[in-house]
């Protein structure tokens, strides 16, 4: 059996639906503030590599894109994407207490300053190094000797910026 | 005489709406744009530079042994060692010149108490600055004062670690060795220039 209409709704008008949007504005206002306020215009922004873990430090110099190292729990590599990446050095050369320096880390500079030469380009002087946090105390001090050897006078420690007030 | 309400005043308005759908648009735009460049991880470096050895030839030399006065070194020295961070001063100091900074509780390296016995050591024994003259900064060109201290050596230190000790360690002993904050949250130089060396 029909029911008969609601003679309540029979004089209802029928208004046209309109989307509120004007929370989701105050949420996208807030949103692009903020983003702008991070935004960061320098050019060559670094990326901390795949596979580090990082230390941490109070330092607030901005870190330069340069030649780069990256110093990973199964040995030296060059600071490229993870796709290319080639080993310089593997774990067993890096803990031959014997060595001072690494060969094949010097010869892979000695390569770089080379290519260099050859393109008209200066040699490099400033070398940086993303070293995970874990990285043995023997492994760090035999690169800087083989980077100082192959010419290199500045060596950077990436590092993530903490704040220097605490504690 | 009362005036009759005016017959206008029953005309209802409209409530008036901006239209915001331009602005929906170009923040739908910005927004993954500035999402996709933003850096939600600060990175930092920190500079080292590794000490030159300067070979004296036979000309410099031998005018170091005439005229020239031998200025006086503190040769100050830090060793990581896995139980301990250990203080010396090798040279021109009377009285105490060893110390040893053992773990904390929680078995931690203590570092503020190492940065305390590194600030001792700058006030107490290195002392303040003697002279100041102001250099052009070759790299920069700017002009910056340099300070004399009674050691040639007072902002260097040499750090020196055991073999498996972590490079977070390394970074945390560099960083309290680099400034402190005094009682007037005013953050002061200790020794800005680091060695790294091997363990002794």
């Amino acid at each position: 059996m029909a029911f008969a209409p609601s003679k309540g709704k029979k004089h209802m008008e029928r208004g046209e639906a309109k989307l509120r949007i004007t929370s989701l504005m105050d949420v996208m206002t807030i949103m692009l503030l903020f983003l702008l306020k991070t935004y960061s215009v320098s050019g060559a922004l670094m990326k901390p590599a795949e596979g580090v873990d990082l230390p941490h430090s109070t330092v607030t110099l901005e870190p330069v894109k340069v030649l780069g190292l990256l110093v990973t729990t199964e040995g030296l590599f060059e600071d490229v994407p993870v796709e290319s990446r080639r080993m310089i050095e593997g774990v067993l050369d890096l803990n031959d207490d014997a060595a001072v320096e690494l060969d094949n880390l010097y010869a892979y500079l000695s390569q770089v300053q080379a290519r260099n030469r050859e393109l008209g380009r200066e040699e490099k002087t400033v070398l940086t190094i993303q070293g995970d946090k874990t990285t043995p105390y023997r492994w760090i001090l035999k690169i800087i000797n083989t980077c100082s050897a192959a010419g290199f006078e500045k060596i950077d420690f990436v590092v993530y910026k903490e704040s220097k007030y605490r504690g | 005489m009362a005036f009759r309400p005016s017959l206008k005043k029953k005309r209802q308005f409209e409530e008036a709406e901006a239209n915001i759908t331009p602005v929906m648009n170009l923040m739908c735009v910005l927004i993954p744009m500035l999402l996709t460049t933003a850096k939600f991880v600060d990175l930092a470096l920190l500079e080292y530079m590794p000490p030159v050895l300067q070979e004296m030839d036979e000309s410099t030399a031998a005018g170091a042994g005439e005229g020239t006065t031998e200025s006086e070194l503190l040769e100050l020295r830090v060793n990581i060692a896995y139980e301990m961070l250990e203080i010396s001063i090798f040279n021109a100091v009377e009285g105490e010149n060893f110390w040893q900074i053992p773990l904390t509780y929680e078995g931690n390296f203590d570092f503020d108490a190492f940065r305390e016995r590194l600030v001792d050591i700058k006030e107490r024994i290195v002392g303040p600055a003697i002279s100041r003259s102001e250099e052009i900064d070759p790299e920069t060109g700017q002009l910056m004062i340099v300070s004399a201290f009674k050691y040639e050596d007072a902002d260097q230190i040499r750090i020196s670690a055991e073999g498996d000790i972590p490079l977070q360690t390394l970074i945390r002993v560099l960083d309290s060795a680099r400034e402190y904050r005094d009682s007037n949250g005013v953050f002061k130089e200790l020794f800005q220039s680091p060695a790294l060396g091997q363990f002794q």
